[in-house]
């Protein structure tokens, strides 16, 4: 009981304090609510880009492969010299990723969407965004079907001519979404709709496109070059990402495999650490270097930490000058027998709710932000289907800052307060530093 | 000053770190600067892309032709089909060409001595048009026409930048007549560059995909085909796009060709920068943010330590200084503060510059940047420091000097 009301004199006293300097203590607490507001932004833009959201859900436990990288032994190739990096063939990748048994799903997609003609009978043709699959594509995806079902393993083997499309697609194309069965030519080639999904944000870069097509359907599972090379890219699906060692040895065993047949006719891979995580697939653009995920990592730490110990550095600087005008008050208080005890826990309380109400500040701020139009500026521009800011948003970061920024406050404060608090009483009350 | 050594040494530490951040940020914020104001090297206003493909075999109207002449000979006609039309100024076909297009070639171009077996480059295989299309401009002021005349008989022309990242000249005028040799086997001669095109708009020309050259398309290269980009006369976009799909499939279509689709290039500019604009903007909010910041933190140390003085600005008051002696004085103080700092502050910013922490233009080190970044900096500074001292110290000085001692 005592102490609890000892705890609350301390708080009593310490906003009281406060608010006996509130122009210094509003530039400390915007100071910090500025600096776990822009954490907190940037952290979100980086978050969008790996969160899992639908129809890219399954981001956690997937690894994906773009392209591969090939070169052969008559160009006199090496990993940096005269390699070609670029998709890969449907061949390629029945010969490696099908043949895995661990993961839960597997598929083979064209990483660019292609721009086809679309035409129905009494319309003026348009352009619209294809992407060409097999089957496995519906089960690593997680698309909402408004009328219809996906194409199916038959379907892939026999190269029917059948099409899922989206709903925007659906209304330009037939007026409604319900058109399942319904025709339509798409590069000059009748298919039948057999399924509609619900619009997608073109933030999932490897799900999003306006109409998906088996790739058996128009002849992109033959295209090839350097033989084995072609326009496709492959997503595994592990049952979990603590499965990935394991997932990657198998991925290695068949590659394995697969290198040392191709090896014959003088082909060589370049494996380039891949397959990639999404936050690593997300960090290596180009399909010729390796990923430098240290690099990205070490570059991420120093916006960090720039962003934490500027404001960090200004705010301690401030802090000293304020409490060395205290230097009386402490003096006084310690003349009448306040305890050194008592006057630090004041000052952690201080910095406590400094750093709290600046961290609600922060978070409220950057919580409207992303609410007022701000989604839009977290994804540059780019349409937001899906995405929810619980989504992206990542309390342990929001932790850490808060943490950091309190040290720092406490630190600021503690280091001229223990000084204030030893110094002789006299001299403390002078308001001198000796 | 020298009585406040101690605090003042704490105060000379903040300012030099704070002044290397400055020293930072402008330099970032130069680079972007710098990048936005290079010329483009070329002009899409009134351009648009043709999607031009080939029926597919399992098409009912697919057509097997006997010879890559025939195939080609019907794309041609395709074009000229496209030309006749009234709106359209000029047209071209080409292979990982045409701005705002993520796919890229690229291959060895010798010039004269120099070997670029390390360092290849862009090529863009366009036909004699895309000059006049993309609206290209040679180095020595050669016309649209004038460069495709080149390109027809000498097969390649490289940008006027194409030895500067590798061997550090300027400008390939002084050249012309010598041999280069592409791929390592073909030997031809160098008779003209053109004016550096931008790889986007927020790359600079000093980049890696800023130096390019064009290579004269032959029919090997119509499986790789991006399209056939046109240039609209001036006023005549209005519903170009709609007019031509309502076309695509009674005139437009020869053979196995045909028009899949139309995309302007403000859409491609659009959807081709996003990723540099968010990057960009990342940085400028960054930038912003840590200014305020730094503001704050000056403004507010130099507020109360000024606010600390107002007994000493009393007394000097009362002594007989008049108001512009203190402001003179004080303001003073802080400015030397700066200045004693600012030799450490240039020595750090240039080991930054040269263990490459700063942010790449031309090269890491280059003196006009390096300059203007740290002037800059230093203004920025100086200003807050200004600030920072003025309006606490007017303050102090408008209560009488009675009342000021008084209140301590």
């Amino acid at each position: 009981m005592t102490t609890m009301k000892t705890k609350n004199r301390y708080f009593k006293q310490a906003w009281g304090s406060l608010k006996k300097q509130p122009l210094l203590s509003i530039v400390s607490i915007a100071g910090t609510a500025l600096a776990i507001f822009l954490i907190m932004i940037i952290v979100m833009i980086d978050e969008v880009k790996v969160a899992p959201f639908a129809p890219e859900s399954n981001r956690e436990r997937w690894l994906v492969q773009t392209g591969a990288s090939i070169g052969n032994k008559e160009w006199g190739s090496t990993p940096d010299n005269k390699s070609s990096n670029g998709g890969m063939s449907y061949e390629l990748i029945r010969r490696t990723f099908y043949e895995m048994k661990l993961p839960i799903a597997a598929s083979a997609f064209t990483w660019s969407n292609m721009e086809s003609h679309l035409s129905v009978p009494g319309k003026i043709p348009f352009g619209a965004r294809r992407k060409d699959t097999d089957h496995g594509f519906w089960k690593v995806m997680d698309f909402t079907f408004i009328t219809g079902h996906p194409f199916e393993e038959a379907d892939v083997e026999s190269g029917r001519q059948v099409a899922v499309i989206n709903e925007t697609l659906a209304r330009k194309l037939f007026d409604t979404t319900d058109c399942e069965g319904r025709e339509f030519s798409i590069d000059h080639v009748p298919y039948r709709v057999c399924g509609v999904v619900r619009d997608v944000s073109n933030l999932t870069t490897h799900a999003d496109a306006d109409l998906w097509v088996p790739l058996t359907s128009n002849g992109t599972d033959k295209f090839t070059w350097c033989t084995y090379m072609g326009s496709l890219s492959c997503i595994i699906v592990a049952p979990s990402k603590a499965d990935f060692p394991a997932v990657r040895e198998e991925y290695n065993k068949v590659w394995d495999k697969f290198e040392s047949e191709a090896g014959e006719a003088g082909w060589e891979f370049y494996r380039r650490q891949r397959p990639y995580d999404q936050f690593t697939a997300v960090n290596t653009s180009a399909s010729n270097m390796e990923p430098d995920m240290a690099g990205v990592r070490r570059h991420n730490f120093l916006v960090y930490a720039i962003l934490l110990l500027i404001p960090a550095i200004n705010l301690s600087s401030m802090t000293q000058s304020r409490l060395r005008h205290r230097r009386e008050e402490i003096g006084v208080r310690r003349a009448f027998g306040a305890t050194r005890m008592a006057i630090m826990s004041e000052i952690f309380i201080e910095s406590l709710i400094i750093t709290i109400i600046a961290g609600l500040i922060g978070l409220l701020l950057s919580i409207a932000f992303i609410f007022l139009g701000g989604k839009s500026v977290l994804a540059g521009g780019a349409d937001v289907t899906g995405l929810s800011l619980g989504m992206v948003f990542n309390f342990r970061v929001f932790g850490i800052s808060l943490l950091f920024c309190f040290l720092m406050n406490l630190i600021s404060a503690t280091v001229p307060s223990w000084q204030a608090s030893r110094t002789n009483i006299v001299n403390s009350l002078t308001g001198e530093k000796k | 000053m020298l009585a406040e050594w101690r605090a003042n040494i704490w105060m000379a530490i903040e300012l030099l770190l704070v002044s290397v951040v400055l020293f930072f940020l402008a330099d970032n914020i130069y680079t972007v600067i710098a990048t936005l104001n290079e010329p483009l090297g070329f002009n899409t206003d009134h351009c648009y892309v043709l999607r031009v493909k080939e029926l597919a075999e399992v098409s009912p109207d697919y057509k097997a032709y006997e010879s890559r002449e025939d195939r080609y000979k019907d794309l041609l006609t395709l074009k000229e089909r496209i030309l006749a039309r009234p709106e359209v100024e000029a047209a071209t076909w080409s292979s990982n060409a045409i701005p705002y297009n993520p796919n890229n070639s690229t291959s060895q171009l010798d010039i004269d001595t120099f070997s670029m077996a390390d360092a290849p480059m862009l090529i863009r295989r366009v036909d004699p048009d895309f000059f006049k299309v993309f609206k290209i401009e040679g180095a020595n002021g050669e016309t649209a026409e004038q460069l495709g005349e080149i390109l027809l008989k000498e097969r390649i022309i490289p940008s006027d930048n194409a030895l500067r990242r590798k061997a550090g000249i300027r400008s390939l005028k002084e050249m012309y007549g010598k041999q280069m040799v592409l791929g390592g086997h073909d030997t031809l001669t160098l008779r003209a560059s053109f004016k550096p095109m931008k790889y986007n708009d927020y790359a600079t020309v000093h980049g890696w995909a800023g130096a390019s050259m064009f290579e004269r398309i032959n029919g090997h290269y119509l499986g790789f085909m991006e399209g056939i980009s046109v240039r609209v006369k001036d006023n005549m976009d209005k519903d170009f796009q709609e007019n031509l799909m309502a076309d695509a499939d009674k005139r437009l279509r020869v053979g196995n060709w045909y028009v899949a689709s139309v995309d302007s290039f403000d859409f491609l500019k659009d959807e081709f920068n996003r990723n540099s604009v968010a990057e960009m903007r990342n940085v400028i909010i960054c930038a912003l943010f840590l200014l305020v910041n730094i503001f704050l933190g000056i403004l507010g140390t130099f507020w109360f330590r000024t606010q600390q003085r107002k007994r000493e600005i009393a007394l000097r008051m009362v002594s007989g200084a008049t108001r512009s002696d203190i402001f003179k004085r004080i303001v003073g103080e802080g400015e030397i503060l700066l200045l004693s700092v600012t030799p450490f502050a240039i020595v750090i910013d240039y080991l930054l510059t040269h263990y490459e922490f700063t942010s790449w233009y031309d090269g890491y080190f280059e003196p006009v940047h390096f300059c203007v970044s740290v002037l800059a900096a230093w203004i920025l500074m100086a200003l807050m420091i200004g600030v920072g001292i003025y309006f606490p110290a007017r303050r102090a000085m408008s209560i009488s000097p009675a009342a000021a001692m008084k209140s301590e």
